[in-house]
């Protein structure tokens, strides 16, 4: 971590390896200040924009990012603890994630546990939102996850463009900044990390969520492929139900697998897929299990697979 | 007749048909079949008639699953490139199928196996076309509730994860 901080502030060294490239670009993620524009385009669908703003203060993140294209959407996220305005039915949803820092943090040594599941390398020089930038090439070497290729900024270390690409070598999402203000300080910022004005009337709602160990209840579900471990397993309230959920990760890439009882006679299963999520769900036992990832449908239903439902019986 | 035949077999062909006479009746009726077919009084039917033809093949059902076969008849080239297909085939059996069955010891075998089999049997290509697409309308759409669930969890190192935010909210304004 030491090295990435230093890079961070430094700049690229000449021949900087690729994996230090992309411990910087982590590192940035959570230490720059910045804020701009990004647009999202999923394969086949409509961009989607939304102005992001980021700033990093007495070890302290903060962060606000408001969708500006169909419903509006505004969302607060201060460390850990990630608040969703949703203007229109003037509710405010409060969730936390899971761990310190939540998702960057997964990658908690992302040079080897990376280098093992994908090939990274240096691609050339490119240019995004009117800077220079370095590209990432990562390819799974085991076909089981999606490439992904990265457009680092040459001076700060910051993301500015992600693609993700498919077996079939096509661009299946991609986000990046069209416009991007990086660094400097923080009351520069501050006015852009508003939040919603609110009042009595919005409606505080917090997902109910228990911790669960799903082995000592009877599931058996093995992590199939390697360098994906379990980072989560807990029970939520989803609607009127309670509803399990395992999350596997392999740092890039993250696979949720939902399990709820079959409650009345209809239930479905099959494979689907929405953009880069892929979706299985078939039915182990009285349960309905959901397996859903932003990973080739080969991955997903090798998770699917992997689970099994043993009553545990009592003495 | 046709050049199918090899010379030396002739004469075996030729005297196991002598004494069927259902068979000399049915190639009777092949040939006229046949003049029917080529005579000029056709011709003027003949576009009518193969667009009938293509309109009853296109209503035929769809075969879902090809029938296993075994794996010496094929070449490991073509084998690597037959994988692909029945990748393909099984895919969307796989969507096909209403349920997989209440048994826990009946996996989805049939389905998952064959795709990760293209896989493994393909060269090392970059860019595999192994793994078939997926059908999105096979069952209904993911509950959005549950991609919001998974969503903090979604977007590895891109915009601190904030990518999965926004993949879905995208995701539902798609709907």
């Amino acid at each position: 971590m030491l090295a990435a901080s230093s890079a961070a502030h430094a700049g690229p060294a000449a021949g900087t390896s690729a994996i230090s490239w992309l411990q910087r670009a982590q590192h940035a993620a959570q230490r720059l200040n910045y804020s701009g524009t990004v647009v999202y385009m999923p394969m086949g669908g409509q961009p989607q924009t939304s102005r992001i703003t980021h700033v990093f203060e007495n070890g302290n993140e903060r962060e606000r990012l408001e969708i500006l294209d169909g419903a509006p959407l505004v969302i607060l996220r201060s460390n850990e603890e990630v608040k969703s305005y949703s203007p229109e039915t003037k509710t405010v949803m409060v969730e936390r994630r899971a761990g310190r820092g939540g998702f960057p943090a997964l990658l908690t040594d992302p040079g080897a546990a990376i280098e093992e599941q994908y090939e990274v390398r240096k691609g050339d020089l490119a240019r995004v939102a009117g800077m220079d930038c370095q590209v990432l090439v990562l390819e799974s070497r085991d076909r089981m996850r999606y490439g992904h290729r990265l457009c680092i900024e040459a001076q700060s270390g910051l993301l500015l463009k992600a693609q993700m690409i498919n077996e079939r070598g096509e661009v299946i999402e991609q986000i990046a900044f069209s416009q991007v203000e990086i660094g400097g300080s923080t009351e520069r910022y501050a006015s852009r990390l508003a939040r919603p004005k609110s009042g009595k009337e919005w409606r505080m709602s917090t997902p109910g969520v228990t911790p669960v160990r799903f082995a000592d209840i009877g599931w058996l579900i093995e992590n199939p492929l390697p360098g994906f471990r379990k980072v989560l397993e807990l029970k939520r309230g989803i609607g009127a139900s309670e509803v399990g959920q395992i999350v596997f990760s392999d740092g890039l890439a993250s696979v949720s697998v939902f399990i709820e009882p079959i409650r009345g006679a209809t239930f479905s299963e099959g494979v689907s897929s929405q953009g880069a999520v892929n979706v299985i769900r078939r039915r182990v036992g009285d349960h309905l299990v959901t397996v859903l990832g932003e990973a080739p449908p080969a991955c997903i239903s090798r998770f699917a697979q992997a689970i099994d439902f043993k009553p545990v019986v009592r003495q | 007749m046709d050049g199918e035949i090899e010379p030396a077999h002739v004469d075996e062909v030729v005297t196991a048909c002598r004494p069927a006479g259902d068979l000399r009746e049915d190639w009777t009726l092949y040939h006229c079949i046949g003049e029917v077919l080529r005579s000029a009084d056709m011709a003027a039917h003949s576009t009518a008639l193969a667009q009938a033809v293509s309109a009853r093949l296109a209503a035929e059902p769809p075969i879902l699953a090809a029938q296993r076969r075994p794996a010496f008849l094929f070449s490991t080239r073509l084998a690597a490139s037959m994988a692909a297909a029945v990748a393909g085939v099984a895919v969307v059996a796989y969507i096909a199928l209403p349920r997989w069955g209440d048994s826990v010891a009946d996996p989805p075998s049939l389905a998952v196996a064959p795709v990760e089999a293209a896989v493994a049997t393909l060269p090392n290509a970059s860019k595999p076309a192994a793994v078939a697409p997926v059908a999105t309308a096979a069952v209904p759409a993911v509950s959005p509730e549950f991609l919001v669930a998974h969503r903090q969890f979604s977007g590895g190192i891109a915009m601190q994860g904030m990518v999965g935010q926004v993949r879905s909210v995208a995701m539902e304004a798609g709907r």
